[in-house]
């Protein structure tokens, strides 16, 4: 029991106390009333109303704790109400743009906020739901039977802990694993001196050098002999570039934020060392996000760096008109609450419309301007329809585009500049290859410069743009010199025949006529005009929405690129009412001055190097294992998180094995594509020999585990959620424990916690003397014993702001604040709150500031701060390529043929190999859509949500069905060619049909089905599982519903994965062709 | 002759006790007005600033005084406006719900706005009204219906949040034996839960099917445990409703009257995503809703019925 | 059958006729209906309302259709009495005091499941003390309680002779008789005389409650604008035929097959009863063709869907096979072809009886089935909001208790009052001044 409630039950009158003495006096009230039952069946008169007797609880500030949501990944503010210790409702956070439009303004006193709710959607005000879950897992489970099985056995956290870290033959209880050796972490972090790990390093990116692979070779054999000492800690030492045997220990995560991503990267990087660290992104929109990262790629120092993992999104506060292409704002794709209350806003003044390309007539598209149904994967034709209309008529922002570099923008006040003028070298072929350096056309020097550090010099060559018919050099981030550049060029310089890379662009689109595109995406022609002439109608107060619908194909990073660049040509990005990209307060700290940046307080840092597991920093033709064309697998260098190559790759070794796999807050085997190959590989202990997952609930996944550590929920811990692109506002919703989890607690240096992904991951520093973590953990901040000194850190970061003069910092909490912060926390226990050990772990002048950001459950921006004038006040501010040279460099390893830097027009539906797979005798499109009321794999565990959605749908266009028989509510089957008896092959015996019930609409595209993510659940409660002996039983409404994922198409060359887009490595989920037949 | 003065006269004749209900008036009041300065006293906690401050700390982490007393809701719309931020329909809807709650219960009528070209059918107001209230599954006040219109490539969708229609004409009201369910001062069609028998007459009387049984089930029945917010008490009414005292009665929408006595919108006002509910009092000339219902956009379900719902629609 | 063997039938007293076979297979099935009717009813009283299948859309379910079924009954039970007395009905003298026991006892049974229906049964009371008087459920209840004191009145009146003379003998009966006659033993013409009248003016008073609640029954549906199927005129009329079909038939098969009397004598009253109640069978069926084919040919939607899932739903077979066929055909078959077999007659009753329970629940059923909007099927998923209902085992099992129970309180009545078994002489002559020339039980 912490002080607080000894001081409280003593001294005061605590908020139970009060809430009992209302109560009490409520019912005396009743009880002295005269002959009250007499007086209540014949005293009212018919007009009388009942009157209140109780105060309304949930209205007082100190019932309710900010935080954030978590269903899905909108990470919307919310409003934790709590009664008796339990939250019992979820209202939105009147201070976040997410949930209140306008939202209040920032210094509004939490006093004044407790009686305005913000809004919130279903799915997160059922979060609750997933607190009180009556399948949480409250222990540490090992499993006591083969994997899969479902059998465990509950263990005490601190044997788990060392099992893990000691290994041994951890299952010589399960039959056929008697003699299993399993290598525990404490082996597996091998190299341990981040010196030699530099050296090693550095020795590593020398080889990689290397061009030819003679040299190479030679420098294998001088690394060797270098670092013969060490080699031992190396995965395999004729291979330095697979790095140390830290390597095979592997975090991958689902859904994760800044906070816990911090401390898992100081956890698996800094401290164990391992470069695999890898998260989910391309399962949801990989290849949008790394569309967005190449045409973010700024050019620096020499080379294309800096390309942010990121993507713009419309500015629907201002924005007179939206395409929403493969977009569902009213239902999912970042938007919900955020978004939806933006579109049904403008639309109602009259002052928005938009347009929706979607095969299906999702939520959004009921209330669309045009619903454009396209066929499946004809986003690029489409996209590549729309340029050429908008190039031919002149419909771009000639003015923008003609900015060369950073100074033209300036003179013309755009915060961003594109690289539409700049003239690309043409290829002997005639293909675009690389952008012309001015030392090529002779126009300019080469010239050496000092690097921004200081430290050193590089070559700087300029780039060229064709001035009035002559050729000008200049610097992309020059701002002093201006420079402008025609945007049609197609010439021949010096000899040298190039073109800019608007007339790059126009040529490729121009390879089919309007007519042509639009067929080739089952569009009619003037519907796509009428979109592109509207489109380039608002000026800058348009633009083009992109997400899953163009991103999960084949041709997902092309499509996306394509779609992208129309904001580009109508120069959007950083306007009112253009395109986003999202800024939030930096929690990390690694802006100067800010008080503590977490990643560098630390005594030891690790030095992670080496080739990782799904191959995204390394490319192929540099590693020492190129062998010709194709590689084993791909390889993905603009790329990263490519979370359906983690498991087969680290099961089939290739590169090198994994030994130790970590799964959390992601469950690839039931989110991914033909995710039956992952349950394939994870089954095997042979194959991965060791998985561990943090879980709230033995989910599909974690069913697969050997050890499961119950973690905290999400109204329970901390994250610092971070913005979504949509947002104009400069923010940081933090997310905090509103309860404490309901886990056993346990001691972990010292201190008690209860058990959670950060319990789990200290107890594991503890036991491997893990640098980075435990006392001086923090080096000069302090220890690392405790969750709360990390994030509380992070808070404080948020509250101090940006500029070292502390000029950004937010108020003090006044008293009222600061005694209302400890009340409203008093439900808490000790091992989750302590008021006295969570004050220490900040500063003290930064309490009060941390007081404030969490009393209002994080940092934003106050609503008049959105625009300066006709821009955006928070901007992306920089180049936007509308030809991207570095993916033009860059070969797949599959066939050894380059990328091109213009999005190309490809058919979706391909193999790794390039190849149009056919399967024609499936006679049906799949693709999957999200309805408003679930999110994939979690909110199962929600009964509201179950109620309004209790098994999905799965929808057929009424002339599909009348051809195929079939009635509205008739069971069936879905089959493949990768799935052709249409199950779920569990692999413990187990296999259950792909059966749903079929909805038949008339709001899809005939030949197109589709069905809802979320549900079709064999696991998270919806079977049952054996626990020390005891057979807990499921809930057979949790598994009610199709999930058709198995039925996606594996890639033909590799087998044991889905279709994947082999540049943007988005997972493909909508080029599957299946059959559906009656049961 | 009207079927509620008909009602009136027949319940004339049962007078009996009326008065005695005045008694408990006086205490009831304090709650309706929100807390008063004793139960903010109430509040005062002890704090740490003692220990803390023998640490060192430059500023009291913690105060010693505690608030002296809580602010009363101060109109959302006034801060919005001091740092130029738009006044949103929903803090003009929380002042004028001020407005209204401080005028006598008769000279208030309630009315709810849904318009549909804002409502995106995402039930969000559905499951706030389930917390909200507290309800047990089967029990709804307020599903939102769907409704696919038009034939391929030129379908959309409507969505219709379903209420109860706090109908002026209630068909529910006449038919409850025993006195259970009335129209308030206010326009509110009430439940006594305390009364209610269960026979559920009203329930098949209600043209709008939004009378509901509560047959006691529990979301967790079939799982390993129960869950303590379904256990925890519910606040309809402004009074307290444990799990076993709502059980076997009927139950339905009632504007979150708790949430009005609180000075708040309903939830369903507050949570809509698309914000496309809007609630006020008719008979405040000024107040948005009277705009709203004179935008001639509006519509009422089941018009002919008669049953005058004041519940509207905009189309 | 303790009960049976130990009360039995007086010495002297005239044996029934009845083929004792019926007897025991009666008491046979009636005791397994009871004790599976317990299982029920401790399942109602453990489990609430849980394991109904009755939800919020179809609110009203097998236990109303049931008890709808007892109240019309306990009427038309009535009604036949106060014919007998009122028109002076010779041929059915004796059946009048078990009319009215058995109005007594099935008003009762469908008291108690409508009470079991209630979701606070301990706040029945309320009905009583705080009725709401615009409500037509509490207009029922005042009917129910007045209809309730004058059968009892009646009863009591019509049989006091016998008590009276039954109250000097010894034994359980004669007790019950001595505790029941009140000090009343005046047996004189004229005490007699006077009683019949009162049981006359009684039989007046008690047609108002009688035809008001079957009426009332029929109302509380026909009221309801919310439901077009139920919005009709026809309901209450309906209602009141189906009282007398229902409770023809009964008095109809408890004197084919239990009343004591020789078999001849018995005929014409069975024959007169059966006839009565297919009489009122063939008024129903015209009443419910008009209501049908009007409801039809009105294209009203929402009201031809009722009718549709009557005629073509899911228990279209209730209908078509169980009601018209079973319950209405063969009936009429039977009187034309075998009028003449008191057993056929009483097989008759059964059926025509059954019937009229099927178009009881089409009645309640139908009208909740469609939806007030389409589109609330789906908008919302939990078993109670479900437009299909088809009632749970507990459901039946609870009707099963009631319906067995009220057979074992007529039984126990039966036996213990001279309701049958009364001695030439004993009875009053409906006809003034005619003293003991005839008595009801014609046993002489």
């Amino acid at each position: 029991m912490s002080e607080h409630d000894v001081e409280t039950s003593e001294g005061g009158i605590s908020r139970r106390d009060f809430v009992k003495t209302s109560v009490f006096l409520g019912a005396a009230a009743a009880v002295t009333a005269p002959v009250p039952w007499l007086l209540d069946t014949f005293g009212d008169s018919p007009s009388s109303a009942i009157k209140p007797t109780r105060e309304y609880l949930l209205a007082r500030p100190e019932n309710i704790i900010y935080t954030v949501c978590q269903q899905c990944n909108t990470q919307c503010g919310i409003k934790a109400k709590i009664h008796d210790g339990t939250v019992v409702k979820i209202d939105g956070n009147p201070f976040s743009p997410w949930t209140a439009q306008p939202h209040v303004p920032y210094k509004t006193p939490v006093f004044e906020t407790a009686k305005v709710d913000g809004f919130i959607c279903p799915k997160g005000q059922a979060s609750l739901q997933s607190s009180y879950d009556p399948y949480r897992i409250v222990k540490v489970l090992k499993r006591d039977g083969p994997r899969g099985s479902n059998r465990w056995q509950s263990i005490p956290f601190e044997k788990a802990i060392s099992e893990i870290v000691a290994g041994g033959k951890l299952f010589a209880h399960v039959k056929g694993e008697e003699n299993r050796q399993v290598a525990g972490l404490n082996e597996l972090w091998a190299l341990r001196d981040p010196k030699v790990a530099k050296a090693m390093a550095d020795d590593v990116k020398e080889i990689l050098a290397k061009k030819t692979p003679e040299e190479k070779q030679k420098a294998v054999e001088q690394f060797k002999e270098k670092h013969k000492a060490n080699l031992d800690k190396l995965i395999d030492p004729d291979h330095p570039d697979f790095g140390p045997k830290n390597n095979q220990v592997n975090f991958t995560w689902g859904r994760l934020k800044g906070g816990r991503a911090d401390f898992i990267h100081r956890f698996f990087g800094d401290s164990l060392g391992t470069v695999n660290r890898h998260g989910h992104t391309t399962v949801c929109q990989g290849s949008l996000y790394f569309a967005g990262k190449a045409l973010s790629e700024q050019y620096k120092e020499g080379k294309w760096a800096d390309g942010k993992k990121f993507f713009w999104q419309a500015d629907l506060e201002s924005s007179e008109f939206v395409i929403f292409v493969g977009v569902n704002p009213f239902e999912a794709s970042q938007g919900p609450s955020l978004r939806a209350s933006r579109i049904t806003a403008g639309l109602s003044q009259g002052k928005f419309k938009y347009a929706v390309v979607d095969p299906r007539m999702s939520r959004t598209a009921s209330k669309a301007w045009k619903w454009l149904p396209i066929a499946p994967g004809g986003d690029l034709a489409m996209a590549l329809a729309m340029t050429r209309w908008i190039i031919e008529n002149k419909r771009y922002d000639a003015k923008y585009l003609s900015n060369a570099n950073k100074a033209a923008a300036a003179a013309d006040k755009e915060p961003t500049w594109s690289n539409a003028s700049w003239l690309v070298k043409l290829e002997k072929d005639g293909s675009p290859g690389k952008f012309v350096r001015a030392s090529e056309l002779g126009i300019a020097g080469k010239e050496s410069r000092a690097t921004a550090d200081g430290k050193g010099t590089y070559e700087f060559d300029g780039f060229a743009v064709m001035k009035d018919g002559k050729p000008i050099a200049f610097d992309a981030n020059d701002s002093k010199i201006p420079v402008e550049g025609d945007l049609l060029v197609s010439t021949e310089v010096n000899g040298v025949k190039v073109k800019s890379a608007l007339q790059v662009m126009m040529d490729n689109a121009s390879a089919k006529s309007v007519d042509e595109w639009a067929a080739l995406c089952g569009l009619k022609a003037k519907d796509i005009v009428a979109l592109a002439d509207e489109f380039t109608s608002y000026g800058k107060k348009a633009g083009v929405d992109v997400h899953r619908g163009v991103s999960q194909h084949t041709n997902g990073f092309y499509g996306c690129s394509a779609w992208l660049s129309l904001n580009t040509l109508i120069g959007n990005i950083d306007h009112k009412g253009g395109m986003a990209g999202g800024s939030s307060w930096d929690a990390a700290g690694t802006k100067e001055g800010q008080p503590y940046p977490v990643a560098s307080l630390h005594p030891s840092k690790a030095a992670p190097f080496g080739i990782d597991i799904i191959r995204t920093n390394t490319k192929y033709e540099e590693s020492t294992i190129f062998k010709g064309y194709p590689a084993a697998r791909q390889w993905y260098p603009l790329a990263s998180d490519i979370y359906q190559e983690v498991i087969p790759s680290g099961a089939t070794g290739y590169p090198y094995p994994i030994k130790a796999l970590f799964l959390y807050m992601g469950t690839p085997a039931y989110s991914n594509p033909a995710s039956q190959t992952q349950i394939a590989a994870l089954a095997d202990p042979n194959k991965i020999p060791l998985v561990i997952t943090s879980d709230i609930a033995i989910g599909e996944t974690s069913m697969y585990a050997d050890y499961i550590f119950p973690d905290a929920a999400n109204l329970e811990r901390w994250e610092m959620a971070g913005t979504q692109f949509s947002v104009v506002w400069k923010v940081q919703p933090i997310r905090q424990p509103a309860i404490a989890p309901p886990n056993d607690v346990v001691k972990v240096f010292g201190e008690e916690m209860p058990i959670s992904l950060e319990s789990m991951l200290l107890g594991l520093a503890e036991k491997l003397g893990l640098p980075g973590f435990g006392p001086g953990g923090l080096a000069a901040a302090g220890d690392l014993t405790r969750p709360e000194h990390f994030y509380l850190k992070m808070v404080a970061n948020v509250a101090f702001g940006e500029k070292k003069d502390g000029s950004e910092a937010v108020p003090d909490a006044d008293d009222a604040e600061a005694d209302l912060f400890v009340r409203s926390r008093s439900h808490i226990s000790g091992h989750s709150f302590d008021p006295k050990v969570w004050a220490a772990s900040v500063k003290p002048e930064l309490w009060r500031k941390v007081v404030y950001v969490l009393n209002r459950g994080g940092r934003f921006d106050d609503y008049a701060d959105a625009y300066e004038g006709t821009l955006l006040k928070r901007k992306y501010g920089a180049q936007v390529n509308l030809y991207q040279e570095k993916t033009a460099g860059t070969k797949s390893a599959m066939t050894g043929k380059a990328y091109s830097g213009i999005p190309i027009y490809e058919a979706s539906g391909t193999d790794l190999m390039g190849n149009q797979i056919k399967d024609d005798s499936y006679d049906l499109q799949l693709i999957t859509h999200k309805e408003v009321f679930h999110t994939k794999s979690r909110t199962v565990a929600n009964p509201w949500l179950q109620a309004l959605l209790p098994a999905g749908v799965f929808v057929m266009n009424t002339a599909d069905a009348k051809r195929l028989k079939l009635r509205d509510g008739d069971e069936v089957r879905v089959t493949s060619a990768t799935n052709l008896e249409g199950t779920w092959d569990l692999k413990n015996g187990q296999k259950n049909p792909m059966v749903g019930t079929l909805k038949v609409i008339e709001g899809i595209r005939p030949g197109v089905v589709s069905f809802s993510l979320g549900h079709g659940h064999w696991a998270y409660g919806a079977s049952d599982v054996t626990v020390d002996g005891k057979t807990i039983k499921g809930q057979p409404s949790r598994g009610k519903g199709l999930h058709a994922n198995a039925a996606m198409r594996t890639d033909p060359t590799i087998r044991d994965m889905c279709l994947t887009d082999p540049i943007g490595a988005s997972a493909v989920f909508f080029d599957t062709r299946i059959r559906v037949e009656k049961v | 002759m009207q079927k509620s003065s008909r009602r009136k006269l027949l319940r004339g004749a049962l007078v009996a006790a009326a008065g005695g209900a005045a008694l408990s008036v006086g205490k009831v009041a304090a709650i309706e007005n929100g807390p008063g300065p004793a139960a903010t006293t109430a509040l005062r906690t002890k704090n740490l600033a003692g220990a803390l401050r023998e640490r060192g700390a430059a500023r009291e982490p913690f105060p010693r005084p505690a608030p002296a007393v809580l602010p009363a809701t101060q109109p959302l719309a006034a801060a919005q406006a001091a740092v130029g931020t738009p006044t949103s329909a929903v803090a003009r809807m929380q002042e004028e719900l001020v407005r209204a709650m401080a005028k006598p219960m008769e000279q208030r009528k309630w009315a709810m706005g849904i318009d549909l070209g804002k409502c995106v059918g995402c039930s969000a107001c559905t499951i706030a009204c389930i917390a909200e209230n507290h309800l047990p599954p089967g029990v709804v006040y307020r599903p939102v219906l769907e409704e696919e219109i038009g034939l391929y490539p030129n379908v959309t969708r409507r969505f219709t949040p379903r209420p109860c229609m706090q109908c002026e004409e209630p068909p529910c009201v006449p038919v409850c034996p025993v006195n259970a369910t009335s129209k308030r001062p206010d326009g509110v069609v009430e439940i006594n839960y305390d009364k209610c028998i269960g026979c559920r007459y009203c329930v098949v009387a209600c043209p709008y099917g939004a009378r509901y049984f509560d047959f006691g089930d529990q979301y967790s029945d079939g799982t390993p445990a129960k869950q303590p917010y379904e256990e925890s008490h519910g606040p309809e009414y402004g009074r307290d409703w444990s799990r076993e005292s709502v059980e076997g009665v009927v139950r339905k929408c009632q504007f979150c009257l708790h949430r009005l006595n609180a000075g708040m919108l309903p939830a369903c006002v507050t949570t809509c995503i698309g914000g496309a509910t809007y609630f006020g009092d008719r008979n405040d000339p000024d107040s948005l809703i009277n705009e709203l219902e004179a935008s001639g956009r509006a519509f009422r379900l089941k018009e002919d019925l008669g049953t005058k719902p004041k519940v509207f629609y905009l189309l | 059958m303790a009960t049976v063997a130990k009360i039995g039938f007086p010495a002297g007293a005239v044996r029934p006729s009845a083929p004792r076979i019926w007897f025991t297979a009666f008491a046979l099935v009636w005791a397994v209906a009871f004790a599976a009717g317990l299982v029920g009813l401790a399942q109602r009283i453990t489990e609430g309302h849980r394991p109904a299948d009755y939800g919020t859309y179809v609110t009203w379910g097998l236990w109303v259709a049931v008890y709808q079924y007892l109240v019309v009954m306990a009427a038309g039970a009535f009604l036949i009495a106060a014919a007998i007395y009122l028109l002076r009905l010779k041929a059915l003298q004796r059946v009048a005091p078990a009319a009215l026991l058995l109005g007594i006892v099935s008003l009762l049974a469908g008291m108690i499941l409508v009470l079991l229906d209630l979701g606070r049964m301990e706040r029945f009371w309320r009905v009583v003390l705080a009725p709401d008087w615009s409500s037509i459920i509490a207009w029922v209840v005042v009917a129910y309680m007045t209809f309730l004191v004058v059968s009892a009145a009646a009863l009591w009146l019509v049989l006091r002779p016998a008590l009276a003379e039954r109250s000097r003998e010894q034994g359980l009966r004669a007790g019950v008789a001595r505790a029941l006659v009140f000090g009343r033993r005046d047996v004189t013409a004229q005490a007699r005389e006077r009683d019949l009248r009162t049981v006359r003016l009684l039989m007046i008073l008690g047609i108002v409650p009688a035809i008001g609640f079957t009426g009332g029954e029929g109302a509380l549906f026909g009221v309801l604008g919310a439901r077009p199927f139920w919005n009709s005129s026809m309901f209450p009329i309906a209602f009141l035929a189906a009282a007398v079909v229902t409770a023809g038939a009964a008095l109809t098969v408890l004197t084919a097959f239990f009343a004591p009397g020789h078999s001849g004598d018995k005929h014409d009253v069975v024959q007169f009863l059966a006839r009565l109640t297919l009489f009122a069978l063939g008024v129903l069926l015209v009443l419910e063709f008009a209501e049908y084919s009007i409801g039809l040919y009105a294209s009203l939607p929402a009201q031809e869907d009722a009718y549709g899932e009557i005629l073509t739903g899911d228990y279209w077979w209730s209908f078509w096979l169980i009601h018209l066929v079973a319950g209405a055909a063969v009936p009429f078959a039977i009187l034309a072809l075998r009028g003449k077999s008191t057993a056929w007659l009483g097989a008759a009753a059964v059926l025509a009886a059954a019937g009229v329970f099927t178009v009881r629940l089409n009645a309640v059923i139908p009208g909740q089935v469609i939806p007030q909007f389409e589109s609330l099927r789906d908008a919302f998923s939990d078993k109670r909001l479900d437009f299909q209902y088809s009632p749970s085992s507990m459901e039946w099992l609870v009707s099963l208790f009631v319906v067995s129970l009220a057979v074992l309180l007529f039984y126990v009545g039966y036996q213990l009052l001279p309701v049958s078994g009364a001695r030439p002489g004993e009875q009053p002559d409906i006809r003034p001044g005619t003293s003991g020339a005839t008595t009801l039980d014609g046993g002489q």
